[in-house]
């Protein structure tokens, strides 16, 4: 079945899938020319074919600036043969929408954006209109508490109605998106591959979810394969989609700090968890906190924050069997943090053998979660 | 004229007869040996003419041929020297076979005619047919540990020929010199606090349990790993003989008395070969360290750092308690029953079963994690994370117990586990479980819902089973293991490498 590409939105795939197009490139080149003449004049080997200047490479090897552009214009005249119909065709039949700025459904937001993306593609229904959102994101390394929390508060926050972004990276991302689903909303993912390249592997079932009950969204065309420099950059999609950002958990440098970073370039507020000061996944978020981030203790303390006037959370009566005298004393030796057998042991004063059965009860009780040898408290 | 003498030499841990024969006749002067000897074997011409001249008797300027029978054993090392010496010295006429008699003869010949120690002496004696044995002083106490042998130590080969010659009398076995004391084992007192660290050892030294000690570096892994010696019961005599003759043959130093009492410790570094490890070599078979470790511990500090190769190999004698060593010339079965103990980082940066505490990317950890096999991980039954030890443990007041009654409490486990009939209760066949350790409804049931958690398989059911027999006897509860001897024992067997990083939200 062949489609005439008469929107240019197929060449405008091919644009976005060419090598080294960065975000503001492509900007660049949709807004000199449209989309089918773009295609053509990147693929046509003459020497101002780039659009703006390169600037060097930041590979290993030193080239200067005219060998990198010489190998650039050759590079992407050498892809001229593919057909912009084709790419369009490819796409529909993959079930992905390709928006360009201008488009009705394209995010108002992302359009008036600071470095906005000049193409997207997405998979799913688009509810994306008059609908408060919140993107939650943190660390891929989170303790089990914290992994918990983002997905309480996902559901929590979509039964508020609040639309829940995220970038279904491992740990916190993949909680919170879970967390919509266990609330039968519809997860808002962005990611930074090709939507039918997923990333990660783990998050298979989860991406098809999303992509069947929310929407998917990326800047990067069919086939991309999850380059590291599209990490950062599909940040500050979520940043941007936000009103306002919360991390659940952060070591002291990553992903999510840059997040955080792109939120306050875009005057996005910024909203923490806190954690224990001995948790290295905490540490992050207690920063933020010290330097004047609002706390979130639970899905209120956001949904205050978007001025949204809404029910206290019901008390939820836990449903779990009493854990005895015994399993007291352990589950507060617990203290909230992930603990070994030994911490227990120590701060129980108990002997191993209690330990160790009380342990057994707890976990088929829900009280306990065991993660090999360190064993983590699960709230009610 | 010929001379006839015996002699024995070693393969593996097993002495064998040696029947030297040396022939001298007329013709131009020549030395032949015969009977597939090894470089040190054929070396010995060089040894012995000149111990024959040091001791004032001129080499045979004649035809000469060695013979060592049978033919198609191979015969290792310099132990055969004193023999061919003898041999040669009776086929020349200077002394007469009668005067050899029914004597062996072993000993390494010095070139100043002194007599120097072989190894494994004790299992070459066992192996020598005649009722006396001649051979050097330091071997002779490992010898006289037979017990069934009239053992003459010589020092050199002028003293073999006065005694040869009749002018003077074989000298008998003598006392042997006591032993200096040993150094004492390190103690556990030294280790501060870590009470499920400790008691972990104490249930690995108590039933002979393999023990994986996980945990960042610092953690004290191979400190309390070296207290171990300290509190298992020191060798009864069969265990001892052995041990003495694989030491032996190993060339491992061998106390003066000539009896090794305390069990062994083996720490091979993590760059040792398969060979040095599991036995080997192309002519002796030479015991390795697993079967030096026998009725001992085998440590391996940094688990993940040794080959997977070299791993791989152990997983056979864990499993049967012995390894087959086989060449071309010959086949050897060495003993290999050690207590395995280990400790490894569960990642690069150590901190892996930590939740949020990893800085490993997946790809590192996987790598890491995968060096050893899942087979390999299953042997162990005891897998405990040890952590560092808290600013409070390493200045507190409080020491730990020594490691005196901790060994007095190792050893009457040892001696119920004798009483069932095997050596350690992780040797308990899986046929008279319910007999020996049989489980009240509570353990049945706290079992079952583990194995259909799928947390547990029916291999690792048994294993259990044993170890929380060995809990129960270390609690002196009597012959019924119940749900928190049961309990104990899983807490203590937790799968420390998950394989996938700490704590992720799982499907569902």
């Amino acid at each position: 079945m062949t489609q005439v590409d008469a929107d240019g939105r197929g060449a405008a795939a091919l644009l976005a899938g060419l090598p080294r197009m960065g975000p503001s490139r492509l900007v660049w080149f949709l807004d000199h020319f449209d989309p089918s003449d773009a295609w053509a004049h990147a693929t046509s080997g003459r020497s101002d074919a780039l659009g703006p200047l390169v600037r060097g490479s930041n590979q290993s090897e030193p080239r200067s600036a005219v060998e990198v552009r010489a190998h650039l214009i050759a590079t992407w005249r050498g892809l001229a043969a593919l057909d912009p119909t084709e790419a369009a065709a490819a796409h529909a039949a993959a079930g992905i929408t390709i928006l360009l700025r201008g488009d009705a459904s394209f995010p108002a937001e992302l359009e008036h954006d600071v470095a906005p993306p000049a193409v997207l593609f997405a998979r799913g229904a688009l509810p994306l209109v008059n609908v408060p959102r919140v993107a939650i994101v943190g660390t891929r390394r989170c303790t089990g508490v914290g992994a918990g929390f983002a997905r309480e508060l996902g559901a929590e926050l979509t039964r508020a109605g609040v639309a829940v972004v995220s970038g279904l990276a491992l740990g916190v991302d993949g909680a919170a998106h879970r967390g919509v689903l266990d609330a039968t909303g519809g997860p808002v993912g962005v990611v930074g591959s090709g939507l039918d390249v997923v990333y990660p592997q783990r998050h298979r079932p989860l991406w098809h979810a999303v992509a069947q009950q929310g929407v998917l969204l990326s800047e990067a065309p069919l086939g991309a394969r999850p380059s590291g420099w599209r990490f950062p950059a599909r940040n500050r999609l979520i940043a941007a989609l936000a009103d306002i950002l919360v991390v659940v958990e952060s070591h002291e440098s990553g992903g999510s700090m840059l997040t955080v970073e792109e939120a306050v370039a875009r005057d996005v507020p910024v909203m923490a968890v806190p954690g224990s000061v001995r948790s290295p996944s905490s540490a992050g978020t207690n920063r933020l906190l010290s330097e004047g981030c609002h706390p979130v203790r639970d899905a209120a303390d956001v949904l205050v924050a978007l001025g949204l006037t809404s029910r206290s959370p019901q008390e939820r009566v836990d449903q779990r069997p009493d854990p005895g005298a015994t399993g007291r004393r352990v589950l507060e030796a617990f203290d909230w943090q992930p603990s070994t057998l030994e911490h227990i042991v120590v701060r129980a004063g108990l002997p191993v053998s209690d330990v160790s059965l009380t342990l057994h009860r707890l976990i088929a009780g829900g009280w306990i979660d065991a993660d090999g040898p360190w064993y983590e408290r699960v709230a009610g | 004229m010929l001379g006839i003498v015996s002699s024995a030499c070693l393969l593996g841990i097993d002495g064998h007869p040696v029947t030297v024969e040396v022939h001298v006749t007329e013709g131009l002067p020549s030395y032949t040996v015969v009977g597939l000897p090894d470089a040190a074997c054929r070396e010995a011409r060089d040894r012995v003419r000149a111990a024959l001249h040091s001791s004032g008797i001129a080499w045979p300027m004649r035809r000469i041929t060695v013979n060592l029978a049978p033919p198609t054993l191979r015969k290792v090392g310099s132990g055969l020297d004193l023999a061919i010496a003898v041999a040669l010295l009776v086929a020349t006429g200077a002394v007469s076979q009668d005067g050899v008699g029914d004597r062996s003869f072993l000993g390494e010949l010095g070139l100043d005619g002194t007599l120097r120690p072989v190894s494994g002496a004790i299992c070459l004696a066992e192996a020598l047919p005649g009722a006396a044995v001649v051979l050097p002083v330091a071997s002779a106490a490992e010898a006289g540990l037979l017990g069934d042998r009239v053992v003459h130590p010589v020092a050199s080969l002028p003293q073999v020929i006065a005694c040869l010659q009749g002018e003077e009398p074989w000298p008998p076995a003598t006392d042997p010199p006591d032993p200096p004391p040993s150094p004492p084992s390190p103690d556990l007192v030294d280790v501060r606090g870590q009470p499920v660290a400790r008691y972990a050892l104490e249930v690995a030294a108590a039933g002979g349990h393999h023990l994986l000690m996980l945990g960042p570096p610092g953690a004290g892994k191979t400190m309390l790993a070296t207290r171990i010696p300290g509190i298992l019961p020191p060798l009864a005599d069969g265990d001892a003989l052995e041990v003495t003759r694989v030491h032996s043959a190993a060339g491992l130093p061998v106390p003066s008395d000539g009896l090794i009492r305390r069990p062994p410790f083996r720490a091979p570094h993590h760059g040792a070969s398969a060979v040095s490890l599991v036995g080997g070599g192309t002519n002796a078979l030479r015991p390795g360290e697993i079967s030096a470790a026998t009725s001992g511990v085998l440590f391996l500090d940094e688990l993940a750092e040794f080959s997977p190769r070299v791993l791989d190999a152990l997983r056979q004698p864990l499993e049967e308690g012995a390894v087959r060593v086989a060449r071309a010339a010959a086949t050897v079965r060495l003993p290999a029953r050690f207590l395995l103990v280990a400790a490894m980082n569960p990642c690069p940066c150590g901190y892996g079963n930590q939740p949020g505490g990893c800085t490993c990317t997946d790809g590192a950890r996987v790598r890491y994690q995968r060096r050893l096999s899942g087979p390999l991980l299953d042997r162990f039954d005891l897998r405990v994370e040890v952590g560092k030890p808290t600013v409070e443990d390493l200045f507190g007041s409080a020491r730990g117990e020594p490691s005196a009654p901790v060994a007095e409490r190792v050893a009457a486990v040892r001696e119920l586990a004798r009483g069932r009939g095997v050596g350690s209760n992780a040797e308990l066949p899986t046929r008279v479980l319910d007999e020996v350790a049989p489980l009240t409804d509570a353990a049945a049931a706290l079992l079952k819902d583990v194995l259909r958690a799928g947390r547990l398989s029916a291999r690792g059911l048994h294993r259990v089973r044993r170890v929380a027999r060995t809990i129960a006897d270390l609690a002196g509860d009597g012959i019924e293991i119940d749900d928190h001897h049961v309990a104990t024992a899983l807490i203590l067997r937790v799968d420390g490498l998950s394989g996938r990083p700490p704590h992720q939200v799982l499907a569902g």
